[in-house]
């Protein structure tokens, strides 16, 4: 073992119900964990071309080399697979207890590969796997399925599951895990390819390090920063902690950022109606911490439905605020809880599932598109609720929503205004108003990603949010720098307040693998042109790195009036990025660069196969 | 002359509301309307010394709706149809 790694791999054969440990080799180790090694993995062993949802496609969770130790805010897992949303590679992240189980269980991942003839719940107990009927539980939502493992498995096993959208390949399921998500991309429907319900894990393996004391002081310095930071009255990393991730939804509506009614203004005048505090306020609360984080950003609500019934909520996030708040222009905090907590029942993606909502309710006023039994306006709780369950279940309409806005748009019209990238619907923040996030948005290898974009400096206005100049080198070294750090599978949370040169350190602490920050980033580089090749093995190209019609028009509202992004401009800012990731015109990574990142032996990896795509 | 303060996130939660309007004298400076609105709004801690408190985020809002970023509160004034704007953090998750 490599300090803290367990240098193993639990690959399982659906199709054979088989599992065997793998020796994780050399070279792979080289990327440390979590996104990195599955993202080669995929890389190496999952053509580009391959049907997302068939039995060749592979579903890769991993755990990085920070996970299950002392070091504080490391509780999140990874899962690399190919999407179905976008086409393209993905990976996605969940916090929660997962992580840190999977390496009590002696294990750096697993592999799901194949597809089972029945549907299947896995039991992985130190690296051993029992297969068991799902049965049961099939057609049931999530949180149920999980409490049904824990009542069959033992109430110490940490689970994951996906509810009926995964189970009929909605092309935004997510994976849940207890208080958490893996949201974005479809890797909930992946898993129901694959017939598997759910995953339960139980460890009882210590964790060690490669220089215990260095490990030991370097997380005590991280936790004191993080205590710190918490105490502080006015930090956002102490405000998530005390409120939740919705806490500063009134900056970016004050700002003009928070996109309304499908991205066509930029302020909602119910905001504080369903912000963190709305919440706080108005419903009891308790907030629940991930493994070993002591922000505890996540809040559990107990509200009221509409019929009178009392449920809890895990959410929403500020996200979700977004995305079934002001996106849909829906102000009452109960029917977005309701709305939330239908997408965690069938297991989908607040973001895109809002999104492509947002799209069909504006495609509906407009009279492009109708749906028997519902009236698809703005606002309207019965529209909002009625297409999320119609996706769930894939009925009406919602068979057309459930393969993503882009190709809903694409079926029935309003392609302009169908509010993805790469079929992803777009994250919280309006790319008009932040021309750096714009790009970032758009050169987003998963699409429309908010994870790696200059947000936090735009909107607080620590630098200017309107202007092109500067923006590519931003978030080429953004995109590195948390791809990076994503190897390590940290909490996104985390870097907002530790010093990036931490990171190696760590690493080194709990691996022996020294690292120089540059060194650090340059792996994050590496990963990110590795994704990008995969990409345009799938057929990508500068194409789906552009943006949507609606954002070459002018937002409307006070705050936000005349934010446009300039077509030249924007192209000009894709050329300069491109330059500045040393890819070519059509953003293909030039021999050069794979040379000086050592993928040389990638390159015909980005070269598409003849023919159809899948 | 009277500055308008808006209120934003947790500003907004503490006073209840989301503007603040006090009568100053002309043009002051972004640091005496902060001064006026740390009374105005129960002692809250807005500076330390001349320079904003870690966290603070304040903007000056233009007639027709665009936000710029102070730093410097002695340095800048806050002019006839402009308005203040006091936020913490931004969102995420």
């Amino acid at each position: 073992m490599t300090g803290s790694m367990w240098d193993s791999l639990l690959r399982i054969d659906l199709s054979g119900r088989k599992a065997q440990a793998w020796p994780v080799p050399a070279d792979l180790r080289m990327y440390l964990g979590g996104m990195g090694t599955g993202v080669k993995l995929l890389a190496d062993e999952v053509p580009p071309r391959t049907d997302p949802l068939s039995p060749a496609n592979k579903l890769i969770l991993t755990v990085g080399p920070l996970t299950g130790t002392q070091a504080p805010m490391q509780p999140q897992s990874c899962i690399v697979t190919k999407s179905p949303l976008t086409d393209g590679i993905l990976n996605c992240y969940a916090g929660g207890f997962l992580g840190a189980e999977l390496k009590f269980a002696g294990l750096d991942g697993i592999v799901l590969e194949g597809r089972s003839p029945d549907w299947l719940l896995l039991l992985v107990e130190d690296g051993r796997v029992s297969f068991h009927d799902a049965s049961p539980v099939l057609g049931k939502g999530t949180a149920e399925t999980e409490a049904w493992m824990k009542s069959r498995f033992g109430q110490e096993v940490r689970t994951l599951s996906i509810g009926p959208a995964g189970e009929r390949g909605v092309a935004f399921a997510g994976v849940f895990s207890e208080t958490r998500t893996f949201g974005r991309g479809g890797a909930g429907a992946v898993l129901g390819s694959k017939r598997v319900k759910g995953l339960a894990v139980r460890g009882t393996r210590g964790v060690g390090v490669a220089q215990p004391e260095q490990f030991a002081r370097l997380s005590t310095e991280n936790l004191e920063q993080l205590k710190a930071a918490c105490a502080e009255e006015y930090n956002l990393v102490g405000m998530f902690s005390r409120v939740g991730t919705g806490a500063g939804m009134g900056l970016v509506n004050g700002r003009g950022g928070l996109a309304t009614r499908n991205h066509a203004f930029g302020q909602f005048e119910q905001a504080a109606e369903i912000d963190g505090y709305a919440y706080a306020k108005k419903f009891y609360t308790r907030a629940v911490a991930c493994y070993g984080c002591p922000v505890h950003c996540g809040m559990l609500h107990k509200f009221r439905k509409a019929d009178g019934s009392e449920s809890w909520l895990r959410g929403p996030e500020y996200e979700t605020m977004y995305s079934l708040g002001s996106e849909v222009c829906n102000g009452d905090p109960v029917t977005l809880a309701e709305a939330s907590q239908l997408c965690e029942e069938y297991g989908m993606d607040t973001l895109t599932a809002g999104v492509t909502v947002a799209w069909a309710l504006e495609m509906g006023e407009k009279g492009v598109v109708s749906e028997p039994g519902l009236t698809l306006s703005f606002g309207n709780r019965e529209a909002i609720l009625g297409l999320l369950e119609r996706i769930g279940r894939r009925e009406g309409i919602g068979d057309v929503l459930a393969r993503g806005p882009r190709r809903a748009a694409e079926e029935l019209g309003g392609l302009g205004v169908a509010m993805q990238i790469k079929n992803s619907g777009f994250a919280a923040w309006m790319p008009r108003r932040m021309k750096g996030t714009a790009l970032a948005f758009a050169t987003s290898n998963r699409g429309a990603c908010h994870k790696r974009a200059p947000i936090g400096a735009e909107i607080t206005g620590q630098i200017d949010m309107n202007a092109y100049e500067g923006k590519a080198a931003l978030v080429k070294s953004i995109q590195d720098r948390v791809n990076a750090i994503f190897t390590l599978v940290s909490c996104r949370f985390h870097e907002f307040v530790t010093p990036a040169e931490l990171y190696p350190r760590f690493v080194q602490a709990a691996t022996g693998i020294a690292l120089s920050l540059a060194e650090f980033e340059r792996l994050g580089e590496r990963i990110w042109n590795l994704e990008k090749l995969y990409n345009l093995g799938a057929g990508h190209t500068r194409a789906e790195d552009s943006l949507p019609e609606r954002c070459f028009e002018p937002i409307k509202g006070p705050a936000s009036e005349g934010a446009v992004i300039e077509r030249a401009k924007f192209e000009a800012m894709l050329d300069e990025y491109y330059a500045a990731r040393g890819w070519d015109r059509d953003g293909v990574p030039t021999a050069g660069k794979l040379r000086e990142l050592g993928l040389e032996r990638y390159a015909s990896l980005g070269r598409p196969a003849p023919g159809p795509r899948p | 002359m009277k500055v308008v303060f808006e209120l934003l996130a947790l500003f907004r939660q503490k006073a209840g509301t989301g503007r603040l309007e006090l009568e100053l004298p002309a043009a002051p400076t972004v640091l005496a309307a902060l001064r006026a609105a740390e009374g105005a709004l129960g002692g809250q801690a807005l500076l330390q010394g001349e320079r904003l408190r870690e966290g603070v985020l304040v903007f000056l809002r233009e007639p027709r709706g665009a936000t710029r970023r102070v730093f410097q509160p002695a340095e800048e004034r806050v002019e006839s149809g402009q308005a203040l704007v006091l936020s913490t953090a931004m969102a995420g998750g």
